[in-house]
Order: C-alpha cells, then sequence, then structure tokens
C-alpha cells in the first residue's frame, strides 16, 4: 500500500516537472531582408516621377512648346519604370495576394497603375486619351505617395 | 560677499553634478537581428514612442555594444518567429545579469490577431518580462484614429516604456 503510494507520488513529480512551461528556444529564423539602398532609391524616385509627372501636366505643349512637355513626359515615363522596377526590388515578399488588402498591397496597386499610365500615355496612348491618361497617372501615383507617408 | 556667492555657486553646482550622477539613463537599447520589414517598422514605431515619452533608443544588431552602465535597460526583439524564442536572444538573456532590465518583445509571424499579451517574468519567457503581439504593421491611417493593429502596437510599446519607467 505504502508502496504504491510513493510509486504514484513519484511518477506525479515527474509528469508535474515535464509539463511544467520551459522557454522554447528555437534557432534564428531566415528573414527577407530589406535593403536599405534600394528601399531608399525606390522612395527618391517615387517623389522625383511625382513631381516629373506634374511639371508635364503644367508645362503642357501650349504654354511651353511640344519639345518641353514631349522631354518631360518621356522623363516621367522613364523614371516611372525606374521607380516600379525598384519597388519590386526592394520590397518583393513583401506584397502579394497573401497579404489582402493590407497598406503596402494598396500602395503597389496603386504604384504601379500610376506608374503604367504614365508610361502609356506618351507612348501608346491615342491622342484623344493621351492627357486624360496622364492626369490619371498621374493622380494614382500621387495617391500612391501620400498613402504610404499615411499608412 | 565674494566668498559667500562662491560658496553658493560652488555647493549649486555639486548639486546639479549629484543629481545628474543619480539620475538614470534615459537611453534603452533595443537588441534585434536582421533589417526585415518588421524589424524596420517597430525600430522606427518605437523610436517615436521613445521620444515622447522621453527616451532614446539605440537600436544594435551587436549585443558587445550594449554596456550596462549606460543604458536604462535592453529591449529584446524577438521576430520572424511564430512561437518561441530566438537562440541569440536567449544567448544574450542567458549573459545578463540584472533580467529586470530585460524586456522581451515577440512579435509573431503569420499572425495579424491585434491582440497584446503581457507574460510576466517565468520559466518560460528565460526569466525576463515580457509582451507578445502579431507582426503585422499598419499606420495611422489618414485621420489618425488608427487600425486595431495601430493600436495594438501602441499598447505593447507603452507597455514596455511604463515597464523601463518602474525601474529604479
Amino acid at each position: 500500500m505504502l508502496r504504491s503510494h510513493v510509486l504514484i507520488s513519484i511518477l506525479g513529480s515527474f509528469l508535474v516537472l515535464g509539463g511544467a512551461a520551459r522557454a522554447q528556444v528555437v534557432d534564428p529564423p531566415d528573414n527577407f531582408q530589406r535593403d536599405p539602398v534600394l528601399s531608399s532609391v525606390h522612395i527618391g524616385l517615387g517623389w522625383a516621377t511625382l513631381a516629373s509627372a506634374m511639371a508635364t501636366g503644367i508645362l503642357d505643349p501650349h504654354r511651353a512648346g511640344l519639345a518641353t512637355h514631349e522631354t518631360l513626359g518621356w522623363t516621367t515615363a522613364a523614371l516611372a519604370a525606374a521607380t516600379m522596377v525598384f519597388g519590386i526590388a526592394a520590397h518583393w515578399g513583401e506584397v502579394g495576394p497573401g497579404f489582402g488588402w493590407d497598406a503596402n498591397n494598396i500602395h503597389s496597386l496603386l504604384g504601379a497603375a500610376g506608374g503604367t499610365l504614365m508610361m502609356v500615355a506618351p507612348l501608346v496612348a491615342p491622342p484623344e486619351l493621351h492627357k486624360a491618361l496622364g492626369e490619371l497617372g498621374t493622380l494614382a501615383m500621387g495617391i500612391a505617395v501620400v498613402w504610404k507617408i499615411v499608412y | 560677499m565674494k566668498t559667500r556667492i562662491f560658496m553658493g555657486l560652488m555647493f549649486a553646482w555639486a548639486a546639479i553634478g549629484g543629481l545628474q550622477a543619480e539620475s538614470p539613463s534615459k537611453t534603452v537599447a533595443v537588441l534585434y537581428y536582421g533589417n526585415t520589414p518588421v524589424n524596420s517598422d517597430t525600430l522606427h514605431f518605437l523610436d517615436a514612442q521613445a521620444r515622447a515619452a522621453g527616451y532614446q533608443i539605440f537600436p544594435t544588431q551587436d549585443p558587445r555594444q550594449i554596456q550596462p552602465e549606460k543604458i536604462r535597460a535592453v529591449v529584446l526583439l524577438n521576430t520572424g518567429l511564430d512561437a518561441g524564442i530566438d537562440r541569440r536572444l536567449a544567448g544574450f538573456i542567458g549573459t545578463w545579469e540584472d533580467k529586470q532590465r530585460l524586456v522581451l518583445v515577440s512579435l509573431k509571424k503569420g499572425s495579424a490577431a491585434p491582440k497584446v499579451e503581457v507574460l510576466p517574468a517565468s520559466v518560460e519567457t528565460l526569466g525576463v518580462d515580457a509582451v507578445a503581439a502579431a507582426s503585422r504593421w499598419d499606420g495611422r491611417g489618414l485621420f489618425g484614429g488608427g487600425s486595431d493593429l495601430f493600436k495594438m502596437h501602441l499598447e505593447w510599446s507603452k507597455q514596455v516604456l511604463a515597464y523601463v519607467g518602474r525601474l529604479p
């Protein structure tokens, strides 16, 4: 009788000790690393694109002449492309369908839409849509930039 | 008269010096590993919150840069894991004598539940006070109200800074 009590007590102690919460120490994760240089270049290019797009819109062919407007339009298209490329390179893995409607996804969608329209406007847009697409692209890019500041 | 003024000034200088020597440091070291998006967002956020509370943070990935006599506390940023403590942080906790001055912040990978868990020092947390929350970040929002995730990050950072403030 006494033996069985002692045995049960010892077994109980083992169970209690075994069940006690212990720290779960795990090996370092293989984290996705953000490149600070690519990220900074993307930010700088985004602002430059926006400034260039607004200058293009303000300095239209009637005000500044066709050559100036065209030069600014091409510059904006190139800057928009570079912004998108650097954005993808810097933030690959941070956006995608798996993240749902989060702030980064919305920023990337607006930026991609704005940047694409900025390239479409001078390259392939028909004359009757050129102005509207350029303005829409600038608006989308502007919202994308402000969105990132706010969110 | 001149001697009195001189003595008075000397006394005031000594008193101010004594007070400064006694006042605890306002620097909070933050030990983290990896330039990850979560760490980057967390450090920026914590920096702003700490400044508002009168502290300055010293972020580092090198534990050797943390000098116990120059800092008030060490925040250990445990990120990139869905559970458990990063072995490198566990190693640092093991080498630190005054566990009271350590705070473990676990931002769980893959979690988006806007909930803050406050975990008092226990075997489970390697003897240090801890908070746990989701790693997902959201901004303050256009009108400053903030999403649930923003409020969650605000909550754990307040808990951490309040703990740091209570340290002797």
